[in-house]
């Protein structure tokens, strides 16, 4: 599977037109100056030769050096990772304070006026590009109280705390939907189910019932929701930091994407494609944890 | 022949708006007689404070290119040297004149083919050694076997000197020396690289100016700290300078809006109007944007279709999308407000449609056509502009394709020609217009692919000068000839533009927007 | 993610997936206008209007949506211009207006090709089997395992910036959950008794395929549709926000929002007017992609 993957990253540049060696000696280079980089570079090999050194690197944690920065891919990664894994972990947590209350009160008042404007809502947060619901949160948000920087990921802290709640908001609005619809769902199904209604037979209460069955039900259903969005959610990570100015992942894929900066597009690419492939692992792993019916596979 | 050769080398130089220097003896035999020239050091601007702790904050957009001199393409790079490794001069706040540097006083003998310099008692590397005539001698060595700016020192051909005194040798009269003196290009380094290898010294430079490089990266944050053995006592005001690269527009706003910047390099117009207004710091008009028509190929083959094209632009308009608070409409291809810069004897194209019409009329593509304009994508100026161009030239039947490309491929497109119009701004980067002079033949009459031999004689002529008029003189027809030509067309005007923490003081900036970290104080 | 995940995830681990036992569905048109529920018919008039707007568009905008008029730029809503001018001085309104004639032709593309070639190899890994099958289904395991979005940032890249270049990335990246549901489709279908009757008749399996598969699957193919345009509407303004979609001067709703984010402190209505056009388009959709969901369902 990573190999798949590690191909597709690798294919970008044989697919992308124009001359990496004269990005990366710059216009000035003499015909031969080119020749020589292209040759210490490998270009003129086999493609076959140059994608089993391709994996070679990688294997030894080498990503490359950015044409732009001329820094090493590894070292912009590490640099930005830390804003985005504040942004995906205030989002999530986001994500979950309002979805498990709204998904359960769905479930619970099902077909009601609850249940309605809870669908409703989530309807609406799916027709909403991300980006838009930013540009309204800082015009609506942060412009009139003053309490959120417009943007940025501050120095300290407290101005880490400031600077991520709107962003992760807007993450929370773009996926809340999502996980609201397939909980309120397994929720129902829970209810429904036979232990839920041994339990109401042998006289447990409705809170204790729901406490007991439903919220266990919840975490492990939005545990696996989120985790098959995660590609969703790291969309919305790279489409919130432009937004929002945050120098994370999301952001530095953009800016490489705008700059034709192609080893830096194939970091950051690869690593998000892993950050997929280890999350649906771990989901799993969490799944089996959470719920003993889940047996992990193979 | 040589010249060429040279001229194609030069003009392999690339990227972020700069212009560059160069110089050539040329076959010429002439020699001209003058009477000694001598430049009285002008006052830069005096700085306030006194001691002082301290971080100069600096954010700007573009990466650091490394510490050889020759390779300097970007204008944080030329601001990073000029920091280090300080030139014998430097440039006055007006842009037109000369002001000290590792030199007190100066002097440029035609007759006798000699610029003298005396060096400034207290000039020391930060190594604490005494800047001396050898470390010039050994420095020019260095800027002559530059591939790119290497040239322009070609008609020094000796140093000599004793004890402060350092004279350079010319081989031809020669006006564009001394600018060029004041020029990042022409930093002062240790002879010898101070005893380093020339790996270890670019991996680790000093130089003589006011700085000493604590950290510095490519991508990245560079600290600098203040040169204990710096020639003024009082300078640098602050004790450290830290400067990071941020790409995203928005992100140095905030950075800058939120007191954790106190400078930002090199604000594009169209970002200026989201700064308040008072803290924009606006230079000299002097940033040159024009478009290159390339006259290998139909239609613009024909001077009657470009002249058309010049009156179909619509000055104001582009202007107004650029922001008249700092453009306006050109005076001529010449960037302005220089050493000699003079506006041509007539008047510039303007918005005429009825002669544009007429023009093409006559002209081997009166029904205009499709063409081709590649612009830097990464410039939401140019981006603008093109889309103004675009209807501007669609009201005579030209239909504009526009190509935004990646910076380095819009210089590689523009430079081979492969498109029908490339766009661009230039200005200088020591005060003569010399500068400008070299930057137009090296790009090919600025994308144009036009003919530069009789520039190349106008610039001999520029450098033999025996007077500022004669010098001007040439200019004027430069500037004329432009006119005629209109292969390379000026569409507007305007300042380069920085936004600077209203608590600085000291802070002034040269028209080509270059400016020196140590006259810059905390008030 | 694409929207077939997110439809996908509603099925709740508990309750079998409904695609799976539903089978297809007698058509008859009258009882179904008659079953389309209040929100269907809603959603439906909304997607309409989008059509009539793009169709009618010149006689709609007030002005040519590229004329520029750079002297007044950022103007304020005036009689003249009712949502004021952008930063070249264009009328935003008319912008909005012609907008539609990219956004909603594009949106569709995004989700119909995907669904079309979805459906081809679903239906060539279910019915050919073997090595098809296998090779098909490797495939859209990488693919899958890919955030698609970002992988469709990388291909846009490389391919170049442009609607052609996100409609092919759409297409390659987007069709792995229609061919999934196909293919188990076809692999149920094929089971059945009078597919093997028409085999032993001597139909050909192309014949087979089209007679007795198609029909089956198609009608949940066409469920997902909608939800899929509103994602893939959604994704290509935000690919036009982050500056790597369509290119000036084409009016394009993601990249109005980007042009007037700039400018929310002065003229507020210039980057949220476009937001509000996208969620209403968004809205309709998911209206009609519900209504089709449910009556799926029944």
């Amino acid at each position: 599977m990573m190999l798949g993957i590690v191909l597709v990253v690798f294919l970008l540049l044989q697919i992308t037109p124009g001359d990496p060696v004269r990005q990366i000696v710059g216009l000035r280079a003499t015909q031969e100056q080119l020749e020589e980089v292209r040759a210490e570079m490998g270009l003129d090999d086999h493609v076959l030769v140059q994608y089993g050194r391709y994996v070679g690197q990688l294997a030894q944690g080498d990503l490359g050096y950015s044409y732009k920065s001329k820094k090493p891919v590894t070292s912009m990664i590490a640099d930005r990772m830390v804003v985005t894994a504040w942004l995906l972990t205030a989002g999530v947590l986001m994500t979950l304070l309002i979805s498990i209350p709204a998904a359960i009160a769905a479930a619970l008042y099902r077909g009601k006026a609850a249940d309605q404007v809870i669908r409703g809502a989530g309807l609406l947060g799916l027709s909403m590009p991300a980006f838009w619901v930013g540009v309204m949160l800082l015009l609506l948000v942060a412009l009139p109280t003053g309490w959120f920087p417009p943007g940025g990921f501050g120095e300290t802290f407290g101005e880490h705390v400031r600077s991520i709640f709107l962003p992760a908001l807007t993450l929370a609005i773009g996926s809340s939907p999502f996980i609201i619809r397939s909980l309120r769902a397994s929720t129902i199904s829970v209810l429904n189910s036979d232990y839920v209604a041994t339990g109401r037979s042998i006289g447990g209460s409705r809170s204790r019932l729901v406490r007991r069955f439903v919220l266990r039900n919840a975490a492990v259903s939005s545990v696996t929701v989120l985790a098959l969005e995660i590609g969703f959610l790291l969309f919305g990570a790279v489409v919130i930091e432009t937004t929002f100015a945050l120098p994370g992942l999301g952001q530095g894929l953009v800016l490489a994407a705008r700059g034709r900066d192609l080893p830096a597009i194939q970091g950051y690419t690869l690593l998000f494609a892993v950050i997929v492939v280890a999350v649906y692992l771990l989901s799993d792993i969490a799944q089996a944890m959470l719920d003993p019916r889940v047996e992990i596979e193979s | 022949m040589r010249y060429r050769a040279a001229i194609a080398l030069l003009a392999v130089l690339a990227m972020f708006a700069a212009a560059c220097s160069s110089d050539d003896s040329g076959d010429t035999t002439e020699t001209t007689t003058a009477g000694t020239e001598t430049t009285q050091a002008s006052e830069t601007t005096a700085a306030g404070g006194g001691e002082e702790d301290g971080t100069l904050q600096v954010v700007r957009f573009e990466s650091f290119d490394g510490w050889v001199l020759d390779q300097a393409a970007a204008w944080s790079t030329y601001q990073s040297h000029l920091a280090v490794i300080e030139p014998l001069l430097r440039f006055g706040a007006d842009g037109k004149s000369l002001a000290d540097g590792l030199a007190e006083e100066w002097s440029y003998d035609p007759d006798a083919l000699t610029i003298t310099f005396k060096l400034k008692e207290g000039a020391r590397f930060s190594s604490g050694d005494p800047v001396t005539a050898e470390d010039v001698a050994f420095s020019l060595d260095v800027w002559t076997a530059g591939p790119n700016f290497g040239i322009s020192f070609e008609t020094i051909v000796g140093v000599t000197g004793e004890g402060s005194e350092v004279v350079l040798e010319l081989a031809y009269p020669d006006n564009t020396i001394l600018p060029l003196m004041a020029s990042s290009v022409a930093g002062i380094m240790p002879k010898d690289f101070g005893g380093m290898t020339e790996d270890e010294y670019y991996a680790n430079p000093i130089g003589a100016g006011p700085y000493k490089i604590d950290e510095w990266s490519t991508g990245g944050r560079m600290v600098f700290t203040a040169n204990e053995y710096f020639y003024d006592p009082e300078r640098p005001y602050y004790d450290t300078v830290v400067v990071d690269v941020i790409a995203d527009e928005t992100e140095r706003q905030i950075l800058f809006d939120g007191g954790e910047a106190d400078l930002v390099e090199y604000l594009s117009a169209t970002a200026a109007p989201r700064y308040d207004a008072a803290d924009i710091y606006q230079c000299t008009t002097h940033a040159t944007a024009h478009i290159g028509l390339n006259v290998f190929n139909p239609p613009f083959d024909d001077p009657e279709v470009r002249q058309a094209i010049a009156y179909a632009i619509d000055y104001d308009q582009v202007s107004a999308a650029l922001g008249t608070d700092y453009f306006e409409p050109p005076s001529g291809i010449m960037a302005p407000n220089i050493w000699n810069w003079v506006p041509p004897t007539k008047p510039y194209y303007r918005l005429d449609l009825a002669k544009a019409k007429d023009l093409l009329a006559g002209s081997s593509a009166p029904d205009g056509g499709s063409v081709e304009l590649v612009y830097d994508s990464g410039s939401d100026e140019d981006t603008l502009v093109a889309q103004v161009l675009q209807a501007n030239l669609a009201e005579i039947g030209f239909d504009l394709q526009l190509n935004g490309l990646e910076t380095l491929a819009f210089i590689d497109a523009a430079w081979s020609l492969e498109s029908d119009i490339a766009m661009w701004t230039y200005g200088a980067i020591q005060p003569d217009s010399a500068d400008p002079m070299n930057w137009i033949m090296a790009t090919g009459w600025l994308f144009s692919g036009y003919e530069i031999d009789t520039l190349t004689e106008q610039f001999f002529a520029y450098a033999e000068a025996e007077t500022p008029a004669d010098q001007e003189a040439v200019i004027a027809q430069i500037q004329d000839d432009a006119i005629d030509a209109a292969a390379a067309i000026a569409y507007a005007q305007g300042s380069y533009l920085h936004a600077v923490n209203p608590n600085l003081s000291g802070f002034w900036s040269a028209p080509w927007g270059l400016y020196y970290y140590d006259t810059i104080s905390g008030s | 993610m694409t929207a077939s995940g997110y439809l996908e995830s509603t099925s709740e681990p508990d309750s079998p997936d409904p695609s799976l036992d539903s089978g297809a569905i007698p058509i008859d048109e009258r009882s179904i206008w008659r079953r389309i529920p209040m929100k269907g018919k809603i959603g439906g008039a909304i997607v309409l209007l989008y059509v009539l707007v793009a169709l009618f568009a010149p006689v709609i905008a007030t002005h040519d949506p590229i004329e520029i008029d750079p002297i007044t730029r950022l103007a304020s809503p005036t009689a003249e211009h009712i949502l004021g001018t952008d930063e070249l001085g264009r009328d935003i309104f008319s912008r909005i207006v012609y907008a539609t004639r990219i956004d909603l032709p594009l949106g569709f593309l995004g989700a119909f090709l995907p669904a079309l070639l979805g459906v081809a190899l679903g239906a060539m890994a279910g019915y050919f089997g073997g090595w098809v099958d296998s090779v098909i289904m490797r495939v859209s395991d990488i693919v899958q395992a890919f955030p698609a979005y970002i992988l469709i940032i990388a291909l846009v890249f490389a391919l170049g910036q442009g609607a052609s270049s996100i409609i092919f990335a759409f297409t390659i990246l987007g069709w792995v959950a229609y061919a999934r549901l196909v293919r188990s489709e076809v692999l149920r279908v094929r089971g059945l008794d009078y597919v093997h009757a028409a085999r032993v008749a001597g139909l050909s399996r192309f014949r087979i395929l089209r007679v007795h598969v198609f029909p089956n699957v198609i009608s949940q193919a066409v469920v997902y549709l909608p939800s899929d345009i509103v994602f893939a509407t959604l994704a290509l303004a935000a690919f036009s926000f982050l500056g790597l979609g369509i290119p000036p001067p084409t009016p394009e709703w993601g990249a109005m929002i980007a042009e007037g984010q700039p400018f929310i402190r002065t003229n507020w209505w210039f980057a949220t007017v476009p937001g509000i056009v996208i969620v209403g388009l968004g809205l309709g959709m998911s209206l009609v992609g519900e209504t089709a969901e449910e009556a799926l369902e029944r």
